[in-house]
């Protein structure tokens, strides 16, 4: 499986956004949020059988050598012996001849009816080296036969062999290219398909990391850019993990607002069209939203002063200028005219006014607590001068607002309250989130950890009155976060490496049967036995019989001995394995641990079984043959 | 068989002869047959082995093929396995690598060293629980192991098939193939039920039962292939 989701991060990084065909498929008109991992299906495969060697019989081999053999085998031996008796017989002739050759004429003139004895031995002797040569020669010939029967034979094995290699190469190569289009067809196959939801209002992604994040708002931002919705993404990573959705739509022409607080702090038009009770309560909710404990005695008594002062200024508000009206409640701010005043003579004898001096003095802790908390945002539009860019724009299709790691802490997080306070007042004040062309609004808050989780829930709530989607980036699962869990239509779990948070998410995810091997076993035995069986029996008999011509008697025994012996080889492979039922993680918090920076683990309630699916949210799995663009096909293909 | 031979036969040694056909038990690779050959053959000065520039690499690993010649004489040995089950090797005079056998010294006059080396090699795997096979009962043999052999590569197709059986199981719905132990079909998200598991488990167990089978059959194959000695068609070492 191709997996780019390992290095998509340090790919991303060399992304480039003018990268045109990868362009137009990330911002096609369909909605997708991410990509579904499906696992290819194999088909079973017909083996057929490997070629057999088949030697050629050597019939006349055996009809012609085995005859050859028997009688040319041992040709030396009965030769020797026809020579031995021929020479004997010639010698015995050859000594008859020499001692007794006068005697034998007179002899033979005497008696010339009968001829002389010597003469019957050497009768025989021509026929006894005929016979020795005749078979001198048939043993020649027989094993010149033999050979050259054995000879072709040897060549017809030599074909066969041939042609089995052939056979063979071909029979291999066969299977060896079927095996190779099996495997191709399924490389081939779809596995990543589209992740689409048909009425998402709300989804929390958990974990991950920078690189992932930027995968995954660059996958979601495109997709929904490219259908024709709004995205307004609040970045509070302070790991710039908009970047690349910035590029990509900035190349595609994309209406954009890009805000980087606190670089662009002073051209900030923060409070738009919001009128003096909006803004007072979006500066009282920013001053209480770091509270641990909610005090509705304190946030009662803060609206009403920052309402009071906010009706008392001239437009267009800022946060400067507020902080100046709290500070002329306390009597700090200078008079209209003089270097650092804000204020001008109006507003200054406006605000002088507003409250008697009892109540001052009972509210003089709460204007300076409010005045310090909202001290560090007075740099928001303080440079009027300059053209202003709007915190939230309902113009522009994608709006994008990061807090940079520039910021102090302090800073940090009181911008974090501010904006989220202006979003949700932006949210509130927003009648119906589906403009005349029916495009679909989209809040993306990446770094939500910092949010309170009462401010979540209210986002939300007010994401699902207005029909915005409300998509929140957690770093961590824990703490308020994790009481959020399970709140929203669908759960992205991306990488969580701390092994309490996996814990954590794996036991959402759930549990499910399954039958596990938990008991395995293999034995071999491989030996060689030998037995000697010795069996003696015998046995004894006696017989007798009487009768009136007499008695007799006999005795019989009979003893019989065997002995065998019985050789065996032996092999034998037994496997045996049991199976448990058990009840276990459906997916395994080191699993999760462990996840590549663009993948993430996804619960889709909506959907039946399986729970859990795996996801990728690498922009680039559209280039990869295996990716389609439309959800996964269910049921028979 | 050597008991039932007329005093003027030999038993199938190679008693002047320069050539011989040795069966091996089954179990017996072919490449310890080669070396035992080997060491037999080069035993004597003046071997070595030959390599034909025609003769290509035996892939299958059933037609062993091995050349050796002797440098003094120009004399050529070679050995080549014919049949598996048993494992029968024959060697001979002359260069089999090359088509036709034109070097085959057989039918000229293979020297005595070639018959020397014929005999060092008999010895050798005599001792080696080799069996010389007597030349009437070589086409008998041959067949035999030739329609082993065809069984041997059908069960070990049939057992191919079973590995790849259980590699994959099919899913009810749609008849993709699945992983054994998968919970839902990847295609069509089918859930395997419990009754899907038992008779995956069942077709496990049967396919084991006849891979046992199989193997059993395997090892009857091969036992035929060697029978102890004394039976009807085989003679004892020389």
């Amino acid at each position: 499986m191709t997996n780019p989701g390992t290095a998509g991060g340090r790919l991303l990084a060399s992304y480039d956004g003018a990268d045109g065909e990868l362009l137009a498929k990330l911002f096609a008109p369909v909605e997708r949020w991410g990509w579904e991992y499906r696992v290819p299906t194999s088909r079973l495969r017909a083996v057929s059988p490997a070629p057999a060697f088949a030697a050629p019989l050597p019939r006349s081999v055996a009809s012609v050598c085995s005859l050859t053999e028997r009688f040319s085998i041992r040709a030396s031996a009965v030769l020797a012996i026809l020579f031995t008796v021929a020479g004997i017989v010639f010698g015995l002739e050859a000594a008859s001849w020499d001692s007794t050759a006068a005697a034998q004429q007179t002899q033979l003139s005497q008696s010339a009816q009968s001829p002389p004895p010597n003469l019957h031995f050497a009768a025989w002797t021509p026929f006894l080296w005929l016979a020795a040569v005749l078979f001198s020669l048939w043993a020649v010939v027989a094993a010149f036969i033999s050979r050259r029967a054995l000879r072709q034979w040897m060549g017809e094995v030599a074909v066969a062999r041939q042609d089995h290699e052939r056979a063979w190469a071909l029979w291999s190569n066969r299977e060896a290219q079927e095996r190779r289009d099996e495997e191709e067809r399924e490389l081939k196959q779809p596995q990543w398909f589209a992740i689409r939801f048909d009425a998402l209002k709300h989804l929390d992604v958990f974990g991950g990391t920078a690189e992932g994040w930027t995968a995954l708002l660059t996958s979601i931002g495109c997709s929904l850019l490219g259908a024709g919705g709004d995205v307004n993404l609040v970045d509070l990573s302070q790991d710039d993990v908009a970047h690349i959705l910035l590029r990509a739509a900035r190349a595609c022409g994309y209406s954009i607002n890009e805000l980087t607080l606190p670089k662009d702090s002073v051209v900030t038009d923060v409070f738009g069209t919001m009128d003096a009770a909006h803004v007072a309560d979006v500066l009282s909710e920013t001053a209480h939203g770091a509270d641990l404990q909610p005090d509705n005695t304190q946030r009662s008594m803060d609206t009403r002063l920052l309402t009071a002062v906010c009706g008392a200024l001239d437009g267009p508000l800022t946060v400067g200028r507020v902080c100046a009206g709290l500070r002329l409640l306390l009597g700090q701010e200078p008079a209209p005219g003089t270097p650092g005043a804000l204020l001008g003579e109006g507003e200054y004898d406006r605000i002088a006014v507003l409250f008697a001096d009892s109540y001052l003095q009972q509210a003089a802790s709460r204007v300076a607590v409010l005045e310090s908390v909202l001290h560090p945002l007075a740099v928001l539009g303080a440079d009027g001068a300059k053209p202003q860019a709007a915190l939230y724009d309902p113009h522009t299709r994608l709006q994008v607002v990061r807090i940079t790691d520039r910021a102090t802490a302090l800073s940090a997080e009181a911008t974090t309250q501010f904006v989220l306070q202006v979003l949700l007042g932006d949210v509130r004040g927003t009648s119906d989130a589906r403009r005349p062309g029916g495009s679909q609004r989209t809040i993306i808050v990446a770094g939500a950890d910092d949010l309170r989780g009462s401010d979540v829930e209210r986002l939300t709530q007010l994401g699902r009155r207005r029909g915005i989607r409300i998509v929140l980036l957690f770093r961590h699962l824990r703490g308020e976060a994790e009481e959020l869990l399970g709140a929203s239509d669908t759960v992205f779990f991306m990488r969580l490496g701390n092994a309490a948070e996996a814990a954590r998410a794996a036991e959402y995810i759930g549990r499910e049967h399954r039958f596990v091997i938990h008991q395995s076993s293999l034995t071999t035995t491989d030996g060689t036995s030998e037995s000697v069986n010795v069996g003696r029996s015998a046995s004894v008999g006696r017989s007798s019989n009487t009768s009136r011509h007499g008695s007799g008697s006999g005795r019989s025994s009979t003893s019989t001995t065997s002995s065998g012996t019985t050789t065996g080889e032996s092999y034998s492979l037994a496997d045996s394995a049991a199976r448990q039922r058990v009840y276990e993680f459906a997916v395994e918090p080191t699993a999760l641990q462990s996840l590549p920076d663009s993948v993430f683990v996804f619960v889709d309630p909506t959907r039946p079984r399986p729970r859990a699916r795996l996801g990728n949210c690498d922009p680039r799995l559209l280039g990869l043959e295996i990716t389609r663009d439309h959800p996964a096909p269910l049921g028979a293909p | 068989m050597a008991a039932q031979l007329a005093w003027w036969q030999t038993a199938p040694g190679v008693h002047r002869r320069s050539y011989a056909f040795v069966a091996f038990p089954p179990d017996y690779p072919g490449d310890r047959v080669t070396a035992l050959a080997h060491a037999s053959v080069c035993a004597a000065g003046g071997w070595s082995q030959y390599q034909s520039p025609d003769s290509g690499p035996a892939v299958t690993g059933q037609t062993g093929l091995v050349s050796w010649r002797h440098a003094p004489s120009g004399a050529v040995l070679s050995l080549f396995i014919v049949a598996q089950l048993p494992l029968v090797a024959v060697m001979a005079p002359g260069d089999l690598t090359t088509t036709p056998v034109q070097a085959m010294g057989v039918g000229i006059l293979p020297g005595r060293t070639a018959r020397l080396a014929v005999r060092r090699f008999v010895r050798q795997s005599s001792g080696q629980a080799g069996r010389v096979i007597l030349t009437a009962r070589l086409p008998a043999l041959i067949a035999a192991s030739i329609e082993r052999g065809v069984q041997s590569a059908a069960i070990r197709a049939r057992f191919a098939q079973i590995a790849e059986e259980e590699r994959l199981r099919s899913c009810p719905r749609c008849t993709a193939g699945c992983a054994p132990d998968t919970r839902w079909c990847p295609r069509c998200e089918y859930e395997f039920t419990h009754a899907d598991d038992h008779a995956r488990d069942l077709a496990v167990m049967q396919r084991r039962r006849e891979a046992e089978g199989l193997r059993q059959m395997l090892s009857q194959l091969s036992a035929q292939s060697f029978p102890p000695l004394n039976v009807m068609g085989w003679a004892g070492p020389r």
